[in-house]
Order: structure tokens, then C-alpha cells, then sequence
């Protein structure tokens, strides 16, 4: 294969990893519309991306997210897909998706946000409990998050959505962490082990 | 369904939404009724709620297909009609409107007779209206079949992954204002179907004849492109090179 073709086929898998994760999406948005959450905000799931010749590493979006809420604006249940780090420090060896519960503690509606993306990753998070060493919670002024780190090809089909993303955030909305924890412990990862750094 | 369009011999059709309903659906008709037609069906979701069709489909026998009806009082030609006959309730009738992802075929009804303006040529609200007045041109015997079911619905198929509901909304909200419900909408897409297909060749043993119609609409939707999520796949092997193609060091 030439360098030429190389290149078109890096090209080609690159959007067939966007359109799998797009159907991914889409899986999860059908589950909690089944069950009454309605997505928040409009269709984008990015931001933070470049059109500038300047910045070519950030022609690609890197994250992709979405927010679900029920009968409370202020809480809710998000997902983040990050296929790469956050900055310099923050690093990854493989794509993982973020399950989280977000409560905005000021006035707002709780909304997509930078936050979310960050959540885990931030020098304050901190696990939730010793009983529960792989879900983090982080305090920001204005927002509280509560989320878990899943390797994103451990979603291999409809039925993993269910039991690793779409079950678990219900339960850890309703503050059943004990539950979520038993579901989730032999799949989901500390920060340490899926950061390079 | 034809091989000549499996094995990309016409590509100008194959786009036509005409084509990808007689593809899913004549597959459909050839087969045992609760081993694809149903099992699609029961995947079908409220255009309100996004619930699941509730347990409508418990005792079907056969299923009638009426490929593109036309309608008496809006004059609108739906892409299908399925009449379910069961065993113990009465017939249920479905009208079919495919669509890729394109909205609502609608129609300027400015000029018609007042009568005809009420749904504002809204496609599927026209239709919707129809079929829970009987007016669709019909058989004696079909006829008679729709007349006789206390279930019907109109169900909206379309190539989207989640429910299109600026397109569905927008047609409830026509069908309110004319003191109708709407709550007889239902949305399904097509990758439900590749999804039956997959199921019943992975869980059941088939006689040939329905193993291949089933393996022809699943590559079918798959050469479409019109899959469910399946998981991530391996990438291809690269050869992952210092550069692609601007040498020049920085």
C-alpha cells in the first residue's frame, strides 16, 4: 500500500470509529428516552474544535458528550466519550466513556459543560469513598459531579449499554452506589490505569 | 429484493426509498409471520413517549400487504398497509410512510377546498386521519378487515438512529389542533430490521429458503449502511510511519 493509500485508509477508519460511536450514541439516547429522560440542549455533542490552519490538532473533536434529565433541570445524567487527553497532563492510552451524575448547586439548569469532560480528571477529584474506590466526585463551585471511567470498547453491543451505562447512571442517580458498584467493578478502571501520565 | 442490487448493479435505484420498502417489506412478506414482520413491529416506539408498541402482537396469523394505497379523502398514497389478522382479536391495520431521512412528503393545500386545509397537507397527519376513517381504497375483503380493527397506527420508518421528533412532533401538533390524539404515531428505522434479521440467524435453526431471504436483507442493509450499533470494529493495520507525507523536519 502506498503512503497515499495509507493515509485514505487512516482517513476511512477514523470516520467509521466516528460512526460507530455516533450509533453508540444514538443506543443510549433511545434507552433513556424509553424511560422518560429527555436529552438536554440541542443535537451537537462537541465543542472545543479548530477550523484554523493553525491548529490542526484540533480539526478532529476529541470528546463527545451528552446530557439527560428527568423531572430535576438542576441533576441529571451525562455521558462523555474522550478519545483523547484533556491537555499535556492528562493523557490516555485508550477511549473511555465517562458515566456521570451531575447537580448544579447554584441557580442555573444543569446543562452540557466543560465540567463533565473534566470530571475524575481534576487535581481535587477524589474517589467517593474507600467502599467505592473507582467512582470519583468532583466539587466545583457551581456543579457536582459523581462519574466512573469505562474503556469505551468494553461497549461491544446494545445489551453492554444497557448493563454498563444506561442501568448504572439510573442507579447512581438515585444515590444506589452500592448497586452501581456491583455492576460496574470488574469493568470500570481507577485514572491511574488508563492514564498515561 | 434483488441480487443485481446486493451486488451494486443499480446504482442509480439504489437510493429510492421506493426501493428499500419493497426491499424490507417483500423480504418480510415471504416470510413466516412471527419470524421477521412481528419481531420488527414489536421494536416499533410511541412518537410521543419513545415506548415500546405495547403487547399488541400476541396472537397474529397472517399478515396482508398492500403496497402503496391510495387514500379517499386526502388523495395521499401511503407506502404500505399491513392488515394483522389474529386468532382471537380482531384485525389490527398499520399504515407504512418510508422515508430515508427526509421529512414528511407534505403538500400545499392553499388553494383546495377548505376541508382539505385542516391538516395544512401535513403527509403523515393526512394519512393518519384516513386510516382512522376508513378512507383508503381498498378490496371487499381488506376493507372489511380495517373496518373490523379496533387497533390501528401509523407507522413513520426512516433511516434516523434516534426518533425524529421535530418531523413527528410537528405532525401531532397539527393532528391536536383537529381534536385528534395523535397518540396512534409510532417510529421505527430500518436498522430494526437488520437487527431481526441478525437475530433470528444467530438464534434459530432455518430451512434454507428463509435463512437466505434473511441473509440477503441483512447484507442488503448492510451494504446501505442501515446497521444498528454493533460494537467498535478492529481498525485495519497501519503501517503507522514517522510521517505521511511531509518529510521536512520542523
Amino acid at each position: 500500500m502506498s503512503i497515499g493509500e495509507e493515509m485514505k485508509k487512516v482517513y476511512d477508519e477514523m470516520v467509521m470509529v466516528y460512526t460507530e460511536t455516533g450509533r453508540l450514541i444514538a443506543v443510549i439516547e433511545g434507552e433513556f428516552a424509553k424511560k422518560g429522560w429527555t436529552a438536554v440542549g440541542d443535537h451537537g455533542i462537541t465543542w472545543d474544535t479548530s477550523k484554523s490552519y493553525e491548529y490542526p490538532n484540533f480539526w478532529l473533536p476529541y470528546f463527545m458528550q451528552r446530557v439527560y434529565t428527568k423531572d430535576n433541570v438542576k441533576k441529571g445524567v451525562a455521558i462523555n466519550i474522550l478519545f483523547d487527553g484533556l491537555d499535556e497532563d492528562h493523557q490516555i492510552a485508550y477511549p473511555i466513556i465517562s458515566g456521570a451524575v451531575a447537580e448544579r448547586t447554584d441557580s442555573l439548569s444543569l446543562g452540557k459543560c466543560n465540567p463533565i469532560t473534566w470530571a475524575g480528571w481534576k487535581k481535587d477529584s477524589h474517589p467517593l469513598s474507600n467502599d467505592y474506590p473507582k467512582l470519583y466526585q468532583t466539587d466545583y463551585t457551581d456543579i457536582t459531579i459523581t462519574n466512573y471511567l469505562l474503556p469505551l470498547d468494553k461497549i461491544s453491543c446494545e445489551a453492554k449499554v444497557r448493563e454498563l451505562i444506561v442501568e448504572p447512571l439510573i442507579q447512581m442517580y438515585e444515590g444506589k452506589f452500592e448497586a452501581v458498584y456491583t455492576m460496574l467493578e470488574e469493568e470500570i478502571n481507577l485514572l491511574d490505569e488508563l492514564s498515561t501520565q | 429484493m434483488t441480487v443485481a442490487e446486493l451486488h451494486g448493479k443499480i446504482p442509480t435505484l439504489e437510493g429510492r426509498e421506493d426501493l428499500l420498502t419493497s426491499d424490507v417489506f417483500s423480504a418480510f412478506r415471504y416470510l413466516p409471520v412471527n419470524l421477521a414482520p412481528i419481531p420488527f413491529l414489536r421494536k416499533a416506539i410511541h412518537a410521543q413517549t419513545a415506548k415500546p408498541i405495547h403487547n399488541l402482537f400476541e396472537d397474529c396469523l397472517a399478515v396482508d400487504y398492500i403496497f402503496w394505497p391510495k387514500t379517499t379523502y386526502y388523495k395521499r398514497e401511503p407506502d404500505l398497509i399491513l392488515l394483522i389478522t389474529c386468532k382471537t382479536k380482531p384485525p389490527i391495520a398499520i399504515i407504512i410512510e418510508a422515508k430515508y431521512y427526509s421529512g414528511r412528503h407534505d403538500v400545499n393545500r392553499e388553494q383546495a377546498e377548505k376541508e382539505l386545509q385542516a391538516l395544512q397537507g401535513d403527509q403523515l397527519a393526512e394519512q393518519y386521519v384516513d386510516l382512522m376513517k376508513n378512507e383508503i381504497d381498498l378490496n371487499k375483503q381488506q376493507k372489511q378487515m380495517l373496518q373490523e380493527a379496533d387497533h390501528r397506527f401509523l407507522l413513520f420508518v426512516t433511516a434516523h438512529d434516534v426518533l425524529p421528533r421535530k418531523i413527528t412532533d410537528d405532525s401531532i401538533n397539527k393532528l391536536t389542533k383537529q381534536n385528534y390524539k395523535g397518540d396512534h404515531l409510532y417510529w421505527i428505522n430500518w436498522q430494526a430490521a437488520f437487527d431481526v434479521a441478525n437475530e433470528a440467524l444467530a438464534t434459530q435453526i432455518l430451512p434454507d429458503e428463509q435463512r437466505f431471504i434473511l441473509e440477503d436483507l441483512r447484507d442488503l442493509l448492510l451494504r446501505k449502511g442501515l446497521t444498528s450499533f454493533q460494537g467498535f470494529h478492529l481498525p485495519a493495520k497501519l503501517l503507522q510511519p514517522k510521517h505521511y507525507f511531509w518529510r521536512e523536519e520542523q
